[in-house]
């Protein structure tokens, strides 16, 4: 009975966390369920939980990547501008700074490869680059449509392009009473979690994840893994950055910066859900939805800003607690 | 040093480990001034008998006395005290690496000179005039770090550690395992020195050349019982090897079956070398041919084999496979060679443990179990894994338990049958098998010999390694003998013996009339 007990809590432990909360919220606070709340607290959601899923991305592969937020906002940033200063079409535009994201997680998989440095060091390393780089493309200004920034001869410039509607669209839009951002986390969160569970290419990086040798000794490329790892993670990390840059209407430069540790939060608190033991998306997914709706129902509650991250603290432990119980049964 | 003898004493000296009698009622007298061999087979208690002296084992049987009085050494601390010191193989488990030579030398300071503050000229002077109070020479800086040494000059930096503890009696084990010729006889001149400063020594080896070059007396160990001490000049090399043996009847030739091995070569290793670790060798395997590859610990068998799977790097390898020349540089080479390995390693290099059975088969398969968008055809894997789970005689609820909670041979018959997976869409032409039976019951290793047979019945070439002659006996058509890193010996299932083997395995062929050619 107490095993059947404890088996059941380490597999739905998780989600019963959150039906829990939302429960409690919604006793405790009479706006809580709505469908406006719920899609409030998605879209505030939805740009962590696609960074989150690109650290996840990594972390299947035993490989802890720290540049994730650095590297979505440099390109949200990369994005704005060229579409505000160099008057890019959007599309056009993402597709470059996905290109520098990609970039700069392939990096940091050179770096753990052929330099052998760890991976959590290479990607702090890439984090500071990206940072700085954010800052100095930008001259530590926010880029928005019509913005003004002193010229080199000086004098001022106004920026010739604008943010347009359809890339607004993203991050802003409604389809019926669903938001696009919510609708485009879904999207990301469903292809990866197929990629990492359904592909030979997502066995081959969990393999690795677990046990890097003998996976090394059945023919797989292991290296070619850990860099291809380390790129995707850094892409998809940066679509959520210009995710972000949409959801705001400007790129705001050291917005993604404060999401680092709610993205490593996320990702490990998916482990525990569903009794998955290892990095997933939809239990990322689960991770992000779930500081969330804490975050919303306290500050409904009225309980002041300054107190969350201790509320997050209490559920990563809790989150970890559980998937250590899974692991030891 | 010196002014007082020291004569050791052990009697009926036993030690059980769950399941395994180590050492049993083993009588032995160790002198100072004098140089006392240890040798035996793998297993055979040697290491076992040197950590009781060295106080890491401390719940043995029997007694041990010193100069005729009674002690009982219940830690490493308690035998420096009566004047016992150990060089271990692995000298990096005794120093600190960015500590000084000077410093490693007074790690454990003794109860009247501890200090709060010391400085590094602190210890340089005191390393200075202890030296040459007790006339060593040290060839390197003592204000090096000794993470810049060799291993050899490490050693030599313990022995100076275990003189400046006033030690009267030094065990070493297996000291040569990873020493070149010159550092080896730069080793002897050390050891000499110390038996005509009136040290003790034991020492723990498996290379008949270094025990008849240096020993005065020769101990022999055999499944943890102590077979005789003989005086080196009083005995041969034959006599020693028959000792390490015992009476073993060679009970395993009725259980072999015959087989038909072609005559065409499969493979042939036309040179393999790494230096200072493996080579430079050459072997060949036949067509249905179980190759079993034997030697002692560090005799460079998985040396060899990991090179030849290209998961190792390597001075020169050329390797033919019916005829062609192939390039292995990573094992992904190797198996689109169909050469396939089975590790030494279950946990570590073979499985990923948190898995399924049906993951860990499909492991090296991942591709050919995809469609062209890269999605896994799960119920085809489930399929084949279950024939798989059936054929091998698995025993697990379904291919989709936990590899974790299987037993060791259960788990090892995970690991060949992921290959007997790939030979049936892609074929196979080597197997390798690096220490299969290790960690497995009695009832299981015959299963994969069967296994394995098998195998090399549909005319694949097989690698058999394994450090138990027995069981190479039992299994092997050719059996290549290695010791120190080469092959020194190829024997033919007819004519080969426990004797034989053992004989090339220790490097008593070396040793004619108690006189070692070539120079080790």
């Amino acid at each position: 009975m107490i095993s059947k007990i404890a088996d059941f809590i380490s597999r739905y432990g998780t989600l019963l966390a959150l039906v829990g909360l939302m429960l409690l919220f919604g006793i405790l606070t009479p706006n809580f369920v709505s469908v406006g709340n719920i899609t409030d607290i998605l879209r505030s959601a939805a740009v962590i939980c696609i960074m989150a899923t690109g650290f996840t991305v990594a972390l299947s592969a035993n490989a802890f990547n720290l540049g994730i937020t650095g590297i979505a906002g440099l390109s949200g940033a990369i994005a704005a501008g060229l579409m505000v200063w160099n008057v890019l079409n959007p599309v056009v535009s993402i597709l470059i700074s996905l290109g520098v994201g990609a970039l700069f997680g392939f990096l940091i998989g050179l770096f753990v490869v052929y330099f052998k440095v760890d991976d959590l060091l290479a990607s702090l390393g890439v984090m500071f680059i990206t940072q700085g780089l954010t800052l100095t493309y930008t001259g530590g200004l926010n880029i928005y449509s019509g913005m003004i920034k002193p010229d080199v001869g000086g004098g001022f410039i106004t920026a010739p392009g604008s943010i347009s509607e359809s890339f607004l669209f993203l991050g802003q839009g409604m389809v019926g009473f669903i938001p696009m951002p919510v609708i485009i986390m879904l999207l990301v969160m469903i292809v990866i979690h197929i990629f990492l569970n359904n592909t030979r290419w997502g066995r081959c990086l969990y393999s690795i994840g677990g046990n890097s040798e003998a996976s090394y000794l059945a023919g797989i490329p292991v290296n070619l893994y850990r860099i291809v790892a380390h790129t995707i993670a850094a892409v998809v990390a940066a679509f959520g950055g210009i995710l972000l840059v949409s959801r705001l209407g400007s790129a705001q430069i050291a917005e993604s910066q404060s999401m680092l540790l709610d993205c490593v939060a996320a990702s490990y608190i998916g482990f525990s859900v569903l009794e998955a033991g290892k990095p997933n998306a939809f239990g990322t997914f689960i991770g992000a939805v779930l500081m969330g709706v804490m975050i919303n129902g306290l500050s409904m509650l009225g309980v002041s800003y300054t107190t969350q991250d201790i509320f997050k603290g209490l559920i990563l432990l809790g989150a970890l607690t559980i998937s250590k119980f899974t692991a030891k049964q | 040093m010196g002014e007082s003898s020291f004569e050791l004493v052990a009697a009926n000296l036993s030690k059980t480990f769950p399941g395994v009698q180590a050492l049993k009622d083993v009588d032995m007298i160790l002198r100072s001034g004098e140089i006392h061999a240890l040798v035996g087979a793998n297993g055979a208690g040697k290491s076992t008998f040197a950590k009781i002296l060295s106080g890491v084992y401390t719940n043995y049987e029997g007694n041990i006395s010193i100069n005729g009085r009674d002690v009982f050494i219940n830690s490493p601390t308690k035998a420096l005290e009566y004047g016992i010191s150990t060089v271990y193989q692995e000298v990096d488990a005794a120093l600190v690496p960015y500590f000084t030579v000077a410093e490693n030398l007074f790690l454990v300071n003794k109860k009247d000179e501890r200090n709060i503050i010391v400085s590094q000229q602190y210890f340089t002077n005191k390393a200075e005039s202890v030296l040459k109070k007790l006339n060593i020479k040290l060839d390197f800086d003592i204000n090096f770090p000794v993470n810049k040494l060799s291993v050899a000059e490490k050693q030599l930096l313990l022995i100076a550690k275990a003189l400046i503890h006033e030690s009267k009696f030094i065990i070493f084990d297996e000291p040569t395992s990873s020493l070149g010729p010159q550092e080896i006889a730069a080793l002897f001149e050390a050891i000499r020195f110390l038996k005509t400063n009136g040290v003790g020594i034991l020492y723990i080896s498996h290379r008949m050349p270094e025990v008849f070059e240096i020993a005065d007396k020769i101990s022999v160990l055999r499944d943890g019982e102590k077979v005789g001490t003989f005086t080196k000049d009083e005995v041969t090399v034959e006599k020693i090897v028959k000792s390490m043996l015992g009476e073993k009847i060679k009970s395993f030739e009725a259980k072999r079956a015959d087989r038909n091995v072609s005559e065409r070569k499969l493979l042939e290793v036309l040179q393999l070398q790494k230096k200072d670790e493996v080579g430079p060798l050459s072997f060949y395997v036949r067509e249905g041919e179980i190759l079993g590859i034997t030697g002692l610990v560090g005799a460079g068998k998985s040396e060899l084999v990991t090179t030849l799977y290209g998961a190792r790097n390597f001075d020169v390898l050329e390797v033919k496979l019916e005829d062609t020349k192939i390039n292995v540089r990573t094992p992904k080479d190797a198996i689109d060679n169909k050469i396939y390995f089975v590790p030494e390693e279950r946990r570590k290099q073979g499985l990923i443990i948190n898995e399924d059975v049906k993951w860990n088969f499909m492991l090296p398969s991942f591709g050919e179990f995809s469609n062209v968008l890269g999605l896994m055809k799960e119920k085809l894997m489930e399929k084949v894994s279950q024939d798989f789970v059936d054929e091998l005689s698995i025993k697990c609820f379904s291919p989709k338990q936990k590899v974790s909670k299987l037993s060791g041979g259960n788990q090892q018959k995970v690991v060949i049958g992921r290959w007997l997976i790939r030979e049936r869409s892609k074929g196979a032409k080597i197997i390798i098998f690096d220490e299969p039976t290790v960690g497995i019951d009695v009832g299981a290793k015959e299963e994969i010999y069967k296994l394995v047979e098998e195998i090399a019945n549909n005319g694949h070439g097989v690698i058999f390694v394994s450090s138990d002659i027995d069981e190479v006996l039992r299994i092997a058509d050719r059996i290549v003998v290695m010791y120190k890193g080469k092959i020194e010996g190829e024997i033919d299932k007819e004519k080969a013996t426990s004797e034989n083997i053992l004989t090339l395995a220790t490097g008593g062929h070396q040793v004619k009339n108690n006189i070692v050619k070539n120079n080790l």
